[in-house]
């Protein structure tokens, strides 16, 4: 019946990094941002912002569960703290729902242990700095 | 007690307290930190220890983690940050490398314990044991609940004997306590201790130390008073 | 361009970023076109109740309401919406739930109590029970009501298929005193009176 699938897809972070992925998976899906300081929603919600925001303590793993977790197709952990993003991975993956989990990794060196617990992760100091060097590699 | 090595990750000014009682005891003692703040408060045991030894380094580190040297010296290995992921990140490393070494962690908030748990770590909930305590002295009086491991199932607490209770100068065997409790320590007037028996007689001013099922506590309260 | 729809639907949210997530969804479901009227501000709602003759000719299908509004609790404005579209499906999507407001709501007709974030399934489902699985409970009832006033007298048939009708919903929805008191109704105009009697005070009772 429904023409496009919408995918419900939680942001969990909504600094710099998780307001613009925010804004950008909007346009097609059901998008919810959580963060623990409501302030950080004021980005988005300037910017027009489609879907739900959700101020939740993010080192309370309890109140994680406030936010239909189980049903997500997919969950994005962008805090801007790698210590904070690999409890919330663990504790999320630990919770056995079905759904994929990325998160981000702040500084490089750290992709060691998130490596070992077996999480997917992105790095966005890595991957910038790997564009820029092939940016220069294609320049000679 | 003999001496053991222990490992301290992070903290302030618990690590500092609990550095220095360990290394009173005699023993070696390792704190590690990334915070140089951090390693500047524990820089004062240096002077009076020697066998205390400062690492500035990220115990996140994986390729480091692995190398520590995790004998049978060692007591156990203690993270004491106020930062509960951080703590989690380091004792899920620390038990990647070391399965059979004794973790603490310190756990600032309650409804992180059971993260930590999954991790055989065992935790330091200050804030669970505080509501516990302020939660016993509004409710029971006389009677105070004290910390024990077994915490959600079995009570451990004291009851003192007035002359006006029921149970003062009667035989410890006529007072029909529920089952699955027993008095384990008299506490005298004078404070010696005495191991009750079926003869013993409860008397005025006695601390009972009862162990007993979490449910039966207010049962065993009226049944003594 | 993409025909309208003729379900209509009526929002009443004070974020503009979930009101154009509902507008997004309801627009992935049909084929048509589905423009909601949106309520945002707790004005705008009082307005819109007290402008009596414009809502009884409002024909809205589904409503999908907060419990609050500027600050503002709305649930007794809800209550009054709802006695004007007996027809409309009402939910209610907000977090602040409570026992009490969900006993309140669910009195006067409120089909759920969602809270947020609302998934798109839940989204979805509230929709298709809205449109597709038919009436609601009180469409059925003013349909039956219709047909017990047009009912002869010597019309048996017609007569045990409304009495059917009636008791399922009444199994169905044990707590409403509204098809409690139908049943009295019809079997007053068959004579029954003392049948009628009963279910009459069944639904005192349940008031």
């Amino acid at each position: 019946m429904q023409k496009n699938k919408m995918k419900f897809i939680i942001i969990i972070g909504c600094g710099r990094l998780g307001s613009e992925l925010a804004m950008k998976l909007s346009k097609k899906h059901s998008v919810v941002v959580v963060d623990k300081d409501e302030r950080s929603f004021t980005r988005i919600n300037n910017m027009n912002f489609t879907g739900f925001t959700l101020t939740v303590d993010t080192n309370d793993m309890d109140a994680l569960k406030r936010i239909k977790l189980k049903s997500a197709d997919l969950v994005y952990i962008v805090t801007p703290n790698d210590n904070t993003n690999f409890m919330l991975a663990y504790g999320i993956k630990k919770l056995n729902y079905d759904i994929k989990i990325i998160a981000r990794v702040n500084d490089p060196q750290k992709k060691e242990i998130f490596k070992k617990a077996n999480m997917e992760l992105f790095c966005p100091i890595e991957n910038s700095v790997n564009q820029l060097f092939e940016e220069l590699e294609d320049d000679e | 007690m003999r001496k053991k090595t222990f490992f301290i990750f992070e903290g302030k000014n618990l690590a500092y307290a609990l550095a220095k009682k360990l290394l009173l005891l005699g023993n070696e003692v390792y704190y590690i930190s990334k915070d140089y703040s951090n390693l500047e408060v524990l820089d004062g045991l240096k002077a009076y220890h020697s066998s205390f030894e400062l690492i500035h380094q990220d115990a996140t580190e994986s390729s480091w983690v692995q190398n520590l040297d995790i004998n049978k010296q060692v007591g156990a290995l203690i993270v004491l940050s106020e930062e509960d992921s951080l703590n989690f990140v380091v004792c899920w490393l620390l038990r990647q490398f070391f399965t059979k070494v004794r973790i603490l962690s310190l756990v600032n908030n309650t409804e992180n314990e059971f993260m930590f748990e999954e991790l055989d770590v065992d935790i330091l909930t200050p804030t669970s044991w505080m509501e516990k305590l302020i939660e016993s002295s509004i409710n029971y009086e006389n009677i105070t609940d004290f910390f024990n491991p077994y915490m959600d199932k079995i009570s451990i607490f004291e009851v003192q004997i007035e002359e006006k209770d029921s149970s003062c100068n009667k035989i410890l065997k006529d007072i029909a306590l529920p089952k699955d409790s027993i008095i384990g320590i008299i506490v005298k007037y004078d404070d010696s201790i005495t191991v009750p028996h079926g003869d013993t007689i409860i008397e005025k001013d006695d601390k009972l130390i009862i162990f007993a099922k979490k449910e039966d506590v207010q049962k065993i309260k009226e049944i003594l008073k | 361009m993409a025909e309208l729809s003729n379900y209509q639907v009526l929002i009443i949210e004070g974020s503009d970023s979930v009101i154009n997530l509902y507008k997004k969804m309801l627009n992935t479901i049909e084929n048509k076109v589905i423009e909601p009227k949106v309520i945002s501000h707790y004005e705008e709602l009082f307005e819109f109740i007290n402008k009596r003759n414009v809502l009884l000719r409002e024909t809205i299908h589904l409503i999908v309401s907060e419990s609050k509004i500027d600050g503002k609790d709305i649930i007794d404005e809800l209550e009054i919406l709802k006695s004007y579209m007996p027809a409309a499906s009402i939910y209610i999507v907000s977090n602040f739930i409570s026992i009490e407001k969900l006993k309140k709501v669910l009195k006067f007709g409120v089909l759920d109590w969602l809270e947020k974030p609302i998934t798109p399934n839940e989204f979805y489902k509230m929709v298709e029970d809205s449109i597709y699985k038919g009436q609601s409970y009180d469409s059925k009832m003013l349909g039956i009501e219709n047909e017990i006033k047009k009912l002869e007298l010597n019309d048996e048939v017609g007569y045990f298929s409304l009495k059917r009708r009636i008791v399922k919903l009444i199994m169905e929805n044990p707590s409403r005193h509204e098809s409690q008191y139908l049943l009295g109704v019809l079997y007053d105009k068959k004579g029954f009176t003392s049948l009628a009697e009963k279910h009459f005070n069944a639904s005192e009772a349940l008031k």
